[in-house]
């Protein structure tokens, strides 16, 4: 009888991890129509003064408008409160972090759109750079050190479902450059609209809004199409296209079907159906520390090439020789999921250190394994440990699959790189792996990071 | 949770188990309403009207039972609204591990669930709820959460043995 609980657990793991979301208690706050923070004397101190900076930044703002866009000078905004602060701070723990400045937010201003309030949180990277926050569940992002000009990333938000496709029904986005006077919206209809947008002084320098495109230009032949910046003189300095719509997502059919197959003392495998069953041949086995088996498999398709099948992945495909030369590979580092990278352009391969069970569940139980495939020459595979211990494996035919022991969890002692060799004992290729990253490898008991971030270091 | 009491100590109750917690609601109503920007407003409603109802929480139940039961009708109340607009499976639109196949099998599995059995699955697997939690949440006996769980089970694993097959 199939154990149905890891097999979903795993599954919906995959399919919606979860992630870092950026808190928005205030947004909360204001919904449940609490103007001020429940806290001590302190708490609504900093909120009125907060509230009073605002509005002799409304002043300031008045005069700057002269100018043609109001102008915030970032040192004089209202400091963020608390808790935007604290949402900030947790960039600076996350798996990846950033190196915001949090204690440095600053309120810039407020947008209403459809009678709600979103206002506009900006703080600076260290190294230079900003992250910036439009609450009310509109999030933000990170654009760490400089960047060229553009609209660093004009996104719709929110979507409105016309005839099976989404519509934006709010634009936000950069200015990257003071020389642009305008922001200008055009439409599929040949209509355009000035989209107001707010200037941000030192050390930030960047333009920012956020629109709400009204509901007749939420439609087809009406939608938004291209976004430009002019200067004083109406000259284009930079045009972006926009997607206006797109359409509602529906999954691809896989190439293959995975089927389960049980083999005693494994967990339940997970084998493509194109595999044949019968002609299969196991190329490793052992344990990880919490004592379950772990196992690689290999089995001709009934199309061609092989299949392979293991604890953690399976493919299907002929796994060739890399091309010639050293690869040298860099980490991808994903959020809280597998780590590692895949052999190169061309062909791929299938070479991480991933969780043997669900990626939400870094507590406890789990295990770690290094896995799958790997350039076909390799004969011998060394792997490199914080620290400096080594481990030489033996992979087989181009796979390979190690439960990395328990000692290698801790930070300090992790898996850092991975070298081929061929048979004459030349290096032919070499893998990184992003040790510092966090939530990947399993702990007894999670690290509090502040601004309410606990994971696994 | 020790958020019982004036109404000011458990507002900051809720605040904490906001910032502790957050990814796992927004998961587990992005879900339920079929999107993960949808999720994400869902929980923001679903805290907010916790902080109005705050005085009317008697501590019979954990914090966080109490604001699972809220979050948790406001993304059905989301759905309602939606109408069939919302397909469950359109929430799960990449697969990040290279399981896709096997993924796509899964969702279609879940999708096909009876109404009350799914949602039972979203609150055990992206919630991670424990059945004690899930029976607090939906104000069910945990016999009942057990009992829909292993319906649940079984269906699925119908489904998978007849793709073995």
């Amino acid at each position: 009888m199939i154990d149905v609980e890891p097999l979903i657990g795993a599954s919906f793991d995959r399919m919606l991890p979860e992630r870092a979301v950026a808190a928005d208690w205030q947004d909360v706050l204001e919904r449940a129509g609490i103007r001020r923070r429940p806290r001590a004397s302190t708490g609504r101190y900093r909120y009125v003064v907060a509230a009073l900076a605002l509005v002799a930044f409304i002043g300031a703002v008045g005069a700057a408008y002269a100018l043609g866009y109001p102008i915030v000078g970032f040192s004089s905004a209202p400091h963020a409160s608390r808790t935007i602060v604290d949402d900030f701070g947790q960039l600076t723990v996350i798996a990846v972090p950033t190196p915001v400045l949090p204690h440095e937010a600053r309120l810039i201003t407020t947008v209403r759109i459809d009678g709600r309030k979103h206002p506009l949180f900006v703080a600076p990277v260290r190294g230079g750079g900003f992250c910036y926050l439009w609450g009310n569940s509109f999030g933000g992002s990170c654009l760490p050190g400089r960047h060229g000009l553009g609209f660093g990333g004009v996104q719709g938000i929110g979507a409105t479902r016309y005839q099976g496709r989404e519509y934006m029904k709010v634009i936000t986005g950069l200015v990257p450059t003071p020389r642009a006077t305008h922001v200008v919206l055009h439409y599929a209809d040949g209509q355009t609209a000035d989209i107001p947008f707010v200037w941000v002084t030192r050390p930030i320098r960047n333009g920012f809004f956020l629109y709400g495109v009204p509901t007749a230009h939420q439609r087809p032949g009406h939608q938004p199409i291209r976004i430009s910046l002019t200067d004083s003189a109406g000259a284009v300095i930079a045009s972006q296209r926009v997607f206006g719509s797109f359409p509602v997502f529906k999954p691809k059919p896989p190439p293959y079907r995975l089927v389960r197959h049980r083999l005693a003392g494994y967990p339940r495998l997970n084998v493509p159906a194109p595999a044949i069953w019968a002609k299969r041949q196991q190329l490793f086995s052992s344990r990880a520390f919490n004592g379950t088996r772990v196992g690689l498999w290999i089995a001709p398709s009934h199309g061609s090439g092989t299949c392979y099948w293991s604890n953690v992945h399976a493919g299907c495909g002929n796994v060739l020789p890399a091309t010639s030369g050293i690869p040298r590979l860099q980490p991808s580092g994903t959020v809280g999921g597998a780590d590692g990278v895949t052999g190169g352009a061309s062909p791929s391969y299938w070479l991480k250190v991933t969780r043997g069970r669900g990626s939400g569940d870094p507590v406890g139980r789990g295990y770690v394994v290094l896995c799958c495939t790997l350039d076909p020459r390799s004969r011998s595979v060394k792997l490199r440990f914080q620290g400096g211990e080594q481990v030489t494996l033996t992979p087989k035919r181009g796979y390979l699959i190690w439960p990395i022991p328990r000692r290698h969890y801790r930070p300090g002692h992790r898996l850092e790189e991975v070298d081929l060799y061929d048979r004459r004992g030349n290096q032919i290729g070499s893998v990184s792996f992003l040790a510092s990253v966090r939530e990947l490898y399993p702990c007894t008991k999670p690290k509090n990071y502040g601004y309410g971030v606990k994971m696994c270091p | 949770m020790g958020v019982v009491g004036s109404r000011a100590a458990s507002v900051e109750g809720l605040e904490a188990l906001y910032r502790g917690e957050l990814p796992r609601f927004v998961r587990a109503a992005s879900a339920i309403v079929g999107s993960e920007i949808g999720g994400r407003d869902v929980v923001q409603e679903g805290f907010a009207r916790a902080v109005r109802s705050i005085a009317s929480f008697r501590g019979e139940v954990a914090l966080e039972a109490w604001v699972w039961r809220i979050v948790i009708n406001t993304a059905l109340e989301q759905r309602r609204k939606a109408g069939d607009e919302v397909a469950l499976d359109e929430v799960f639109l990449t697969s990040e591990n290279g399981s896709a196949e096997e993924d796509l099998g899964v969702r279609r599995w879940v999708a096909a669930l009876p109404e009350r059995q799914r949602l039972m699955v979203f609150l055990r697997y992206f919630a991670g709820l424990d059945y004690r939690s899930i029976a607090e949440a939906l104000d069910v006996e945990v016999g009942t959460v057990s009992a829909t769980l292993a319906a649940a089970h079984a269906a699925l694993r119908r489904s998978m043995e007849e793709v073995e097959r």
